[in-house]
Formats: structure tokens, sequence, C-alpha cells
């Protein structure tokens, strides 16, 4: 007998009340009987990883009490990670923030004051003072924000928008800076507009799979899941996992490669000079589509401009590219031959030719994923441009199964952090504050006097620590991420920067985080389904949720911290005369009378929110401010993608009730039509008929390939330090664990960080699997244990440790060295020793 | 992906299993003594309740149950086997001194039918904690790994109980364990 599916979606739903609720329940009958049918739900989106999966959000008597993978959701078709099925309890840790908390001493604001209760009006007033101060004193560049690709859509944007027109400072940055910046750099070089040319559906069309610095197997299950399929099912499919430890995608590799840390650069040049040498090449594609060229090179390390090896570098941050020929860019590569990639790699000559061949096969549609093993990379756009550069050679792009895929890390680090404008050089729909038509179509849209936005990038993530530790970046804010124990080198730079006396720093989060516990100023904050909200992921798909349930005490959510905040700021405070005097009608405004009640934000009266079987839903920010603001800002936001004169086409979306009413839609969406793959007729509206592909994000329609060669690492092992050090995550926390280690269930199954070590590694130090030791290198150590077993197997001379654990903090031990093009920092390669605690 | 799923001979061991197990919903399993012990009747006749072994047990998983006789809480943790508690006992409940090479118990674990993996949701803490690899999770066409238990392999250590986040896996008598 098998069950209809909507039997079954019932007793999931039921089972995952229940076990919600803290019983456990075995069969359909019981969950029915203790839940009963009276749980509203409502269609969501995960609060993770970039995978973005639909999940059904059960609400009973204003608490979410159950949720369940979204059978009607196209990403997970109703499987869900096991993070995703505890979702239901992240809003309800015990020490969940209902007050803002400021350092008082002797009733007054005293940065080595202890934590006490506040009013928000007293805690904005001492803020808004702090940031003015700053203004006053040393101008925009010494305010400063840090966000998040965890922020809703219309949050992300309304910040990016309050900094960079309302108080003039290019001085935000979010999280994804850590996360997804290589990438991005990648797509603008080679594509000239960012994000994934594929999507997800190629999961089931690609004849094999290439791992590249990806563990899907624990940090995207659900897509993980859909590989597993299409690898089981489909006749000749194979999969080829590249890593530099072996982790649970080896159980399912066909091809396992286990590579020296950063020779993946030397093995993507050896599989073009391949491909070239066997004349495997698509002439055509590349004759028409592409053109030639190579980078500056010796480019250092990202790292303060007094260090060594900034010092010897000679072209320091530079990525101007050159065009070759391509019989130049086949002498390049020639250097890379199969005996010195193997050398190089430590990785058997025949398993890499086995890889140079499948994607020399002409007959095999190839996916590529990869995630922080390329990014977090000191050569991570150049990586991702090494793998572009194979793709495209073989035109294996921008059709079904054949995809190079960047996975991202965030639910909304496409969505939000990419797509808003949040970063340090960015504005709206991929235009950049450098360009002045850029600058100026931002003003105009948002009826602002010329000159507003900063013609200059911001300071990124790594840069503003040492700008808060230098003294120079005063008025600092922080939200919806945990950035003290997610950045690198804590000890050296992100705490010596937030208890500068020098600095106000506030940080807004749902929970006394250690971010938050090292600022001045804690703002409680409303979480996921406690606001409406909008999430964009890795496959451009743009999902909306509605607010569940309201936030408990006095948590508001970011964007209403950030518009509340913005009336706080008279426009002369902030503005020069000489713009004053181009737009004499914001005179006497508030800031947010000038970027949210511009007529345009503030445009859509409060509604009703229902959905379609006529339940009836809260939003709080509606009521607070008397106008529907989440939908302002979607359709303002609207006018940089999806308006007739914008300066770069293809990021259309659908209106916001749309999204409302669908599981999501991938941009660019035209017509009410969404586009699967970019960049090819017949699948993108861009491409006009008889065009084949077009790689219309550059103006002569071509994509780049651009030669890279191998660079060493910037920190490597030697005689005191002679351990590799790779940092990541695990299946069961998201990030730095600030909600999954609330979770008692999550907490149970994955407690405490550890040192993954080879059992060989380990027996030559002494150490015993489960014995204490610290782990040091040059900036800090930290205590924790060793682990000889258990799901990664690290080879020898590399260990490997998880950084969601607030107990272990392990960026203390980490370096500050970033890609020099994209600032991103290389969380997977410093020197370490480890010893008996 | 389909989401259609046959319950129906899961529901047929279900009963069948809780039949020979002589589990009808109310009445408390037996406890499980440490290891070691001899059967529970001569156990109940041999144990003083004299708290030797609970007060020996480096991992702290001897609990005293009622009447005072231990019991294994595998809520604490897991059995390693050092023997400490056995070379404590003065009365012989448990013993190594003779049948050292003896199994310890014959306690086996099994996975009952809340587990999140046959529920379609992406979860393998316990074969992660299985040093034995006892419990191991075979990749299937629908997308997510299904548990199998090598009773072979099995000590019945108790390392997978705690973590389950549903807590549906429990450790048995092996003699009880249905045949497959």
């Amino acid at each position: 007998m098998s069950i209809t599916r909507r039997d079954f979606i019932k007793t999931q739903a039921a089972l995952a009340a229940a076990t919600a609720a803290g019983t456990t329940l075995s069969g359909t009958t019981d969950a029915k009987a203790a839940i009963g049918d009276d749980i509203r739900w409502d269609k969501g989106v995960c609060r993770f990883c970039g995978t973005g999966c639909g999940v059904l959000v059960g609400t009973k008597q204003g608490r979410v009490v159950a949720t369940q993978g979204d059978p009607d959701a196209p990403v997970n078709k109703g499987l869900n990670c096991i993070k995703g099925y505890f979702l239901s309890k992240i809003m309800y840790g015990q020490d969940r923030l209902t007050m803002p908390l400021l350092r008082k001493k002797n009733g007054v604001f005293d940065k080595d004051g202890t934590f006490e209760e506040v009013s928000w009006d007293e805690a904005f007033d001492v803020m808004a003072a702090k940031w003015k101060e700053a203004l006053k004193k040393k101008g925009p560049t010494s305010v400063g924000m840090f966000g998040s690709g965890q922020w809703t859509v219309w949050e992300g944007y309304a910040a990016a928008k309050f900094m960079k027109a309302g108080l003039r400072t290019n001085n935000i940055d979010p999280n994804a800076r850590h996360c997804m910046a290589s990438a991005v750099g990648a797509f603008m070089r080679a594509f000239g507009i960012d994000e994934p040319m594929g999507c997800y559906d190629d999961l089931e069309h690609a004849d094999a799979f290439v791992l590249w610095g990806a563990n899907m197997a624990e940090m995207h299950p659900i897509l993980w899941s859909r590989l597993t399929d299409t690898r089981l099912t489909k006749p000749g499919c194979e999969v080829h996992v590249l890593s530099t430890f072996e982790h649970r995608c080896f159980e399912l590799a066909d091809n396992d490669i286990i590579f020296t840390p950063q020779s993946d650069l030397a093995i993507l040049n050896y599989i073009a000079n391949y491909i070239i040498e066997n004349k495997a090449y698509d002439q055509d594609f590349v004759e028409k589509h592409v053109n030639f060229t190579k980078t500056a090179t010796d480019i250092g390390y990202g790292l303060r401009p007094e260090h060594p090896l900034q010092k010897a570098a000679k072209n320091p941050n530079k990525g101007k590219l050159t065009k070759i020929t391509f019989d130049e860019y086949a002498a390049s590569v020639a250097d890379y031959t199969l005996e010195k990639a193997s050398e190089m790699s430590g990785v058997p000559a025949e398993k890499l030719e086995r890889l140079a061949k499948l994607y020399a096969d002409p007959n095999k549609k190839i996916a590529s994923y990869w995630t922080m093993g390329f990014n977090q990379h000191t050569r991570g756009v150049w990586v991702n441009g090494l793998l572009y550069n194979v793709h495209l050679l073989m035109g294996k792009i921008s059709e079904p199964g054949n995809s190079p895929f960047s996975l991202t890390g965030q639910p909304s680090a496409c969505g939000t952090a990419r797509e808003v404008g949040t970063f340090a050089h960015r504005l709206p729909a991929d235009l950049v504050v450098m360009k002045e038509p850029h600058r100026d179509f931002a003003e105009k849209t948002w009826n602002l006097p010329k000159g507003t936005i900063p013609p200059k990038p911001g300071f990124h993530a790594v840069l503003q620590h040492r700008m808060l530790k230098d003294g120079k970046l005063n008025a600092y804010w922080v939200q919806c991420t945990n950035n003290m124990q997610a950045a690198p080198n804590m000890n050296e730079e992100g705490y010596p920067g937030y208890r500068n006396p020098d600095n106000f720093i506030t940080v807004s989060d749902p929970y006394p985080t250690v971010t938050a516990m090292a600022a001045d100023l804690i703002l409680p904050t409303a979480m996921w389904m406690e606001k409406e909200g909008a999430y964009g992921n890795a496959e451009r798909r743009t999902q909306f949720w509605r607010q569940q349930v309201d936030a408990p005490g006095e948590a508001k959510s970011d964007i209403w911290q950030v518009v509340e905040f913005s009336k706080r700021f008279k426009i002369e405070e902030v503005w020069p005369e000489e713009l004053l005097a181009q737009k004499p009608e914001h005179r006497g405004k508030t800031v947010y009378d000038v970027l949210f009640a511009n007529g345009v934000v503030n445009k859509f009266p409060v509604q009703q929110i229902t959905d379609n079987a006529g339940n009836v839903y809260n939003n709080s920010e509606s009521k607070d401010f008397g106008f529907y603001l989440q939908k302002g800002i979607f359709e303002e936001y609207r006018l940089f993608n999806s308006a007739p004169n914008i300066p770069k086409k293809g990021h259309e979306m659908a209106d916001f009730e749309t999204y409302h009413n669908s599981r999501g839609l991938r941009w660019p969406v035209i017509g009410g039509k969404e586009t699967l793959w970019r960049f090819r007729e017949g699948y993108d509206p861009h491409v006009k008929s008889g065009e084949s592909v077009k790689f219309y994000g550059k103006p002569d329609g071509r994509a780049n390939i651009i030669f890279a060669p191998f660079e060493p690492a910037a920190e490597s092992p030697d005689a005191e330090y002679d351990l590799w050090l790779s940092t990541g995550r695990v299946l069961e926390h998201w990030h730095s664990g600030s909600m999954t280690r609330r979770v008692p269930e999550l907490y149970r199954a994955y407690p405490d960080a550890k040192l993954y070590m080879h059992p060989e590694d380990a027996k030559a130090r002494g150490l015993k699997r489960g014995q204490e030791v610290k782990v040091q290198t040059r900036r800090g150590e930290v205590a924790t244990r060793v682990e000889t077993r258990g799901r990664n197997k690290v080879p020898k001379g590399l260990v490997y440790m998880p950084w969601f654990d607030a107990g272990q903090l392990v960026n203390k031990l980490t370096l500050d060295a970033t890609d020099p093009l994209s600032k991103e920092t290389d969380f997977k390669k410093c020197a370490c020793r480890v010893v008996r605690a | 992906m389909g989401l259609a799923i046959d319950k129906s001979s899961q529901a047929v061991s279900l009963s069948r299993r809780s039949f020979f197990r002589g589990d009808f919903g109310s009445r408390k399993p037996a406890p499980i003594r440490p290891p070691w012990s001899l059967d529970e009747t001569a156990f109940l006749e041999v144990c003083t309740g004299c708290d030797d072994c609970r007060q020996a047990c480096p991992e702290r998983i001897i609990i005293r149950g009622a009447g005072a006789y231990p019991e294994i809480d595998f809520s604490h943790g897991e059995c390693t086997f050092c023997t400490a508690c056995a070379e404590a006992c003065r009365t012989d409940a448990l013993s190594v001194k003779d049948n050292h090479t003896l199994a310890p118990w014959t306690l086996r674990a099994r996975i009952g039918d809340a587990c999140l993996s046959t529920q379609g949701v992406t979860c393998r803490v316990c074969g992660d904690r299985c040093d034995a690899r006892a419990i191991r999770f075979e990749l299937a066409v629908g997308g997510i790994a299904r548990p199998i238990i090598d009773k072979t392999a099995c000590t019945g250590c108790g390392a997978c109980i705690a973590p389950c986040p549903v807590g549906t896996v429990e450790i048995v008598q092996s003699e009880l364990e249905e045949q497959p």
C-alpha cells in the first residue's frame, strides 16, 4: 500500500511538529492526535545556506511550532537537511534579546561599563550622537556598516541606500565578502555580469559532475541529494571530487583527488593545456564568443601595506587584463604538463588525466561546482577564472547540463549582498560607485543631487577591522552577522578594533553573540519569520515569505532599525551646502524623509496581507511606519533592474505581488517568465535570434579567457609551524552557530568543534584521539580536542577545524591574507602547529 | 524524485517487532546492566547494590536504578569497555576475571521508525558517532542516504543514542532482535 502525497505531507508535518514540541511520535495516527489540525501552514524559505530550500512553516498561537520541506518547492521537492528540520526552534533560544543593551557606568554610556537595558530612544540617542560626532570630526569615511548575505533583500537595499546616499559613505560591506567576493570578481572579469549562467536543473541534465573545493554533502545537502540521484540513475554518470582532504562527497567519487593546497591553480592550467594539445577545444565557439587575455601577476596577498609579503610584490592588488592571442595563451598553459601538475599537486598522474579527458570529451555534459575552496583563496578570482577557461574552451557553458556553477554559502548572498549593492564598491543591480554614469543613474533614480554618492569604494570587510584598530573608522554598525567570530585574525585586528576607545560599536542580533558581547550597544533583532522577507538563492531565484509571528519583547527587524535610525539625521547634518543647493526642496528634511518618505518607498499604503486560503498575516513595519515598506523598497529597487532606461540589462524582476504568489522566480524575469540558462539563444530573452551565444555583460558580447599562473599561498607550513590549517563548516551548524547551537537537538548532534588530524600525525606528536591539544599559529592559540576518525579524513600535514564553536574561536588563528582582487580572506590556508594542552 | 513512500512493510515489521519484544506500549523496558553482567536473575541475586561499579565508571554512564541496582544510561555517554566497572565489582555480579574474551553484552543498536533519514531529511549523526563503523549510510535514489546497521560490527556501546536528534536510536538485546 502506498500512501498518498497528501497523507505523506500531513504525516510529515505532524511528526515535525511533534519533534519541535519535544515529543517523539512514530506513527501517523499518534502524530495527528497529538498535534491536532489547527496549525496554520504557509510557504517560507530556509534561514540557512544558499541552496534556498522551500519550507512550510507551521504556526500555532503566535509561535512557529514546526517546519517541513515544501513538497511544492522546485529546489528541494520536500526534502530537508537536519538544520532545516529544526528551523522552528531557532527563534526560541532562552537568551533571546528583547531590549537594547548599552554599556553603562553610573547611569551613562561608558565603553568600559556593563550592559544595561535601555529604551530604543536612549539607544538611538547615544548612537546618533556618536555617529554625528564622528561625521563632524572626520567626515563620512569615519562611519561604517557591516551587513550580511542573510539580510532580506529590502534590508540590504535600505542599509546600502542609507549609507551611500544618506550618510555619503561607501563604508558598507557584507559578510559575503568572506564568502562570495572571489566568485563575483571572476564573474565580472569573465562575463561582465554577476551570478551563474546555469541553474539547479543542471543537476539532472549533466552527465558528469566535478567538485572543486565544495563539500556539498555537508554544506549543500539537498543539492547533493539531487546530484546523488542523478549519479545513481543515469548510466555512465561520473563524479569527480577534488579537495585538500577527504570528506563525505568522496563516498560518491568515481575519481577522488586530494591535492596539495593552492595547487588547484596548476591542475586547472594543466586541463586547459591538455584540451589545447589534443585539439579538443570547440574552435567555432572560441572564435565567435571568447577573447583571450592574461592577468597581472605577483599581486601580493591583501595584507597591510607594511607586511613584508606586500612589500615584496611587484604588482600589488593589480587586476589589469592584457589581450593576448590564442597561441600566446596556448604557450602560457603549455608549461603545465601532466608531470608538472602531478608533481605540484601530489595527485597521481592518471587521476589528473582522467579528469582532463572528461572535460575534453565533447559528448559529456559537465557541471562543475565550487564553494569556499575556490573563493576563500588568495588567488580566488584567478582560480574561478581558470575553471571558466576550461568550460569556455570546450563551449560547455550556458546550456542544460554544461554549467560552471558557483554555489553560495548564504541564503541571500546573491539576492541581497550582491544584487542590491551592499558591497563597498557596488550599487543596486550590478552598478558600481567608481563609474560616473552609474552614480548618476542611482542619484537620479533616488532623486538626489549629483555628487551625493562618493566615487571611491569604501572599506571592505578586512579593511574595516584594520581601520577600526587604527582609529580611522569610529562609528560602526554590524547587522545580521557574527563577524567577530567569523573574520580572520581576531587577536590582531577584530578585537582590538572593537575595543579601541575611539570607536563606538553597535551590533544588531537576536542573540548575545561573540560579536554582540564585544560591542558597546546591542540592538535586539526580529529574525526570520518575525518579519516579511525575501531571499535570492544561488540559482538567481528570488523567494518571498510573509511575517508569520511577532518578535519577542522590543526586538525589531534590521530594516526597521535602519529606517528608524535615519530619522535621527537632519539632511543638513550629512550633506554639504553644494549638494543642498542643487535640491533645495530637501532642506530641513531628515534623511528618512529624503530616502524613505520620498514618494516612491512610501507609495504603497498599509494593506491586509493574506494568503490564498484567506489567512491574515501581520506586518510590523507597516504598522510602525504607516506604509508598506517592503513593497515600496522592492518596487524602488526594480527601477534599477527592470525599468526601461536602466544602464545594465539582465537582472529583470517581476513585481512584488508575483513573488508572494510563487515558489520563487529566476531572474531575468521578462514577461512573467523566468530564465533558466543565460547567454544562449532560445533560453535567454536577451539573446536575439541568430546570435546563438552572447555574453551581453561585455560590450563585444564575448567572454574572457584569462590566463593566470600558479603563485604560492601567503603562508605555508615550515619548520616552526608544520601543518596546514584549513577551517570550515559542519552539516549540523550554520556558520557561527549562533542559531543552531541554541537548538538542543543540533547542539547534541555536534556539540563542540574538534581538530581533524591524520592518525600518523597524531601519533608522531604523542597524541591520542580525544586528547586536549593547543592549536597554535603566529597569531594565537586555541584549545580543542584531536579527532583522528569521523567524517573528514585529512591527509598527513593538514588539519581541519570547524569555526561554528564560540568556545573555540578558530579565527584567533587564521591569517587575514586576502585575494588582492576580491579582498576575500583565505580561511583555508595558514600554517599551524599542534601541541599537547 | 518522487515522494510516495510505501510504509506498509514498516508498519508490519513494527508490530511484529513489538510483539516479539513483548513490548505492548505501556511496560518499561528491562534495565540495561553494566557490561560483563550475569544474566538478570543471577545478577539480582549476586549484586549488593554497593555502588562500586558506578563510582568506577570513567564515562559516568552507570546510574543507580530501581532497588539501588546499577543501570546503564546511554543519555550520559557511551561505554568504552574499559572494564573498570567489572574490576571494581567485589561480588562478581560483573566479572572479567575468567572470561575476559567473552563479549561484554549482547546489546545492539536499533534505529526506530522516527529516523529522519527515512523521512527525507539529511541527518547522519548516529553514523558519525559510530567508531565501530557499524552504522553506515548508503546513498540511495531519492536523495537521502539510508542507515544500515551491521549487527556483527555493532558493539552496543551506545554512542549513537544520545546524539540522535529525534531520540529514535535505542539499544536492545540482540537475541530479541528480529531476524532479517
